[in-house]
C-alpha cells in the first residue's frame, strides 16, 4: 500500500520533469550548436581511461531481485568495458546513490568515490547535489566518461537494468533558428542549458529507479502475502488432522479401557 | 493592452506558474529586460531576482526566480528555472 502511494508520487514527479526536459531540449535546438566549440561539457576527452558508474540502488531490501539483478548487470558492464579496453588502462569506480547493500557493493571490488542518500521520492535538490558532484569529477579530470546504471521502470511487474551515458553530453540534432537574439552570448546560455540537461538526466534516472523500486516492492509484498495465505491454509489443515488423530486415539483408549473393566466384572 | 503573452515558468518539480499577461520584466545578469507582445525571438539568461508581470487589468504579480534561461518565441515566454516562489 505504502509502495503503491510512493509509486504514484514518483510517477507524477517524473511527468513534471519530462515537461521541463522537453522545453530545455527545444531551447538547445534553437541554439543549434552556437557556442559549442569551447564547451567543456560537450568535449569528449582524448583518453577513455577513467570510467565512473553512478549506481542507483534501492533504499531497502524486500523487493525481490531488484538490487541483486542490478549488481549483476553492473558487473557484466564493467567486465565488457575491461575486455574492450584490452591492455589499455581502465579505471572503473562507482558513485552510489541509495542506502542498500554496503557489503554487496564492496564485494564487487570497485572503489566507491562517494555515497549519496536519496529519499523515496527524489527531489530536484538531491539531484542537484549529485549532478554538481559529477560535473566536478568530469571537469576536474577525475572521470573521462560517466554512465548511470539503474533499474528502469517498464511496468509494475517488470524492471530492467539500464545504462545511460551522462557525460560528456550530446547536443540534440537541429539547425539554429534564424534571427534569434542571444543575451548575453550563446556560449554561456549553452552552458546553463547543458547544466540543466545534466541535472535533468540525473533527476530522471533517480525517479525511474525509485519508481522501479516501489513497483518491485509492491510485487514482492503481494507475492509474500499470497504465500502466507497458502501457508496458513496448509498449516490449519495439518493442525486439524493432528487434533482429529489425537481425539480418535483418546476415544479408542477410553472405550478399550471400559471394555476391559466390563470383562473383569 | 490585451494579454497577448503566454508566460510559463517551468521547474524540474513541475509548472511553477502559468498565465496570460501583457508585459513582463525579467531579471538578467545585465539588468532587467522588459518584454511586450511582438518581441523578437530571443534566448536569454535569467539572474536570480524578482520577475514582475502585469495583466491587462493592471494587476502586477511578483515572482522570485532562481538562475535559469528564458526563451521568447511568437509571444510565448518560457522560463526554465531551478525554483520559483510566488510573492
Amino acid at each position: 500500500m505504502v509502495a503503491a502511494a510512493k509509486l504514484t508520487k514518483t510517477q507524477r514527479s517524473f511527468g513534471a520533469l519530462q515537461d521541463f526536459a522537453s522545453a530545455s531540449r527545444g531551447m538547445l535546438e534553437r541554439l543549434g550548436g552556437a557556442g559549442a566549440a569551447d564547451e567543456p561539457l560537450l568535449r569528449a576527452p582524448e583518453t577513455d581511461a577513467k570510467l565512473v558508474y553512478v549506481l542507483i540502488v534501492g533504499n531497502r531490501g524486500l523487493c525481490g531481485t531488484y538490487n541483486s539483478a542490478l549488481l549483476k548487470a553492473l558487473q557484466e558492464l564493467a567486465e565488457a568495458e575491461r575486455e574492450l579496453a584490452g591492455d589499455a588502462d581502465k579505471e572503473i569506480s562507482l558513485v552510489v546513490c541509495g542506502r542498500w547493500g554496503r557489503e554487496q557493493i564492496a564485494a564487487l571490488g570497485l572503489p566507491v568515490l562517494r555515497r549519496f542518500a536519496v529519499s523515496d521520492v527524489p527531489t530536484a535538490a538531491e539531484a542537484e547535489e549529485i549532478s554538481a558532484y559529477l560535473q566536478e569529477l568530469y571537469l576536474g579530470g577525475a572521470a573521462d566518461r560517466i554512465v548511470v546504471v539503474h533499474q528502469n521502470f517498464r511496468s509494475v511487474l517488470s524492471q530492467i537494468p539500464t545504462a545511460r551515458a551522462l557525460l560528456p553530453l550530446e547536443l540534440p540534432e537541429g539547425g539554429a533558428a534564424a534571427d534569434v537574439i542571444y543575451e548575453p552570448d550563446p556560449a554561456s546560455l549553452l552552458h546553463t542549458l547543458l547544466e540543466q540537461t545534466l541535472l535533468g538526466g540525473v533527476h530522471a534516472a533517480l525517479l525511474e529507479a525509485r519508481a522501479a523500486e516501489h513497483a518491485a516492492r509492491m510485487t514482492a509484498m503481494a507475492a509474500a502475502s499470497d504465500n502466507t495465505d497458502e501457508l496458513i491454509a496448509e498449516l490449519s489443515l495439518k493442525l486439524n488432522h493432528a487434533r482429529q488423530a489425537a481425539i480418535t486415539t483418546e476415544i479408542a483408549e477410553i472405550s478399550g479401557g471400559a471394555a476391559a473393566l466390563k470383562d473383569k466384572r | 493592452m490585451e494579454d497577448r503573452i503566454r508566460l510559463r515558468l517551468l521547474t524540474p518539480d513541475g509548472l511553477g506558474w502559468e498565465g496570460r499577461v501583457c508585459s513582463v520584466s525579467l531579471p538578467t545578469p545585465e539588468g532587467s529586460v522588459g518584454i511586450l507582445r511582438g518581441h523578437a525571438p530571443m534566448l536569454c539568461a535569467v539572474a536570480p531576482g524578482v520577475l514582475r508581470c502585469r495583466n491587462a487589468a493592471g494587476e502586477t504579480r511578483r515572482i522570485r526566480v532562481s538562475e535559469g534561461v528564458a526563451g521568447v518565441e511568437k509571444d510565448e515566454l518560457t522560463l526554465l528555472l531551478q525554483s520559483v516562489e510566488l510573492l
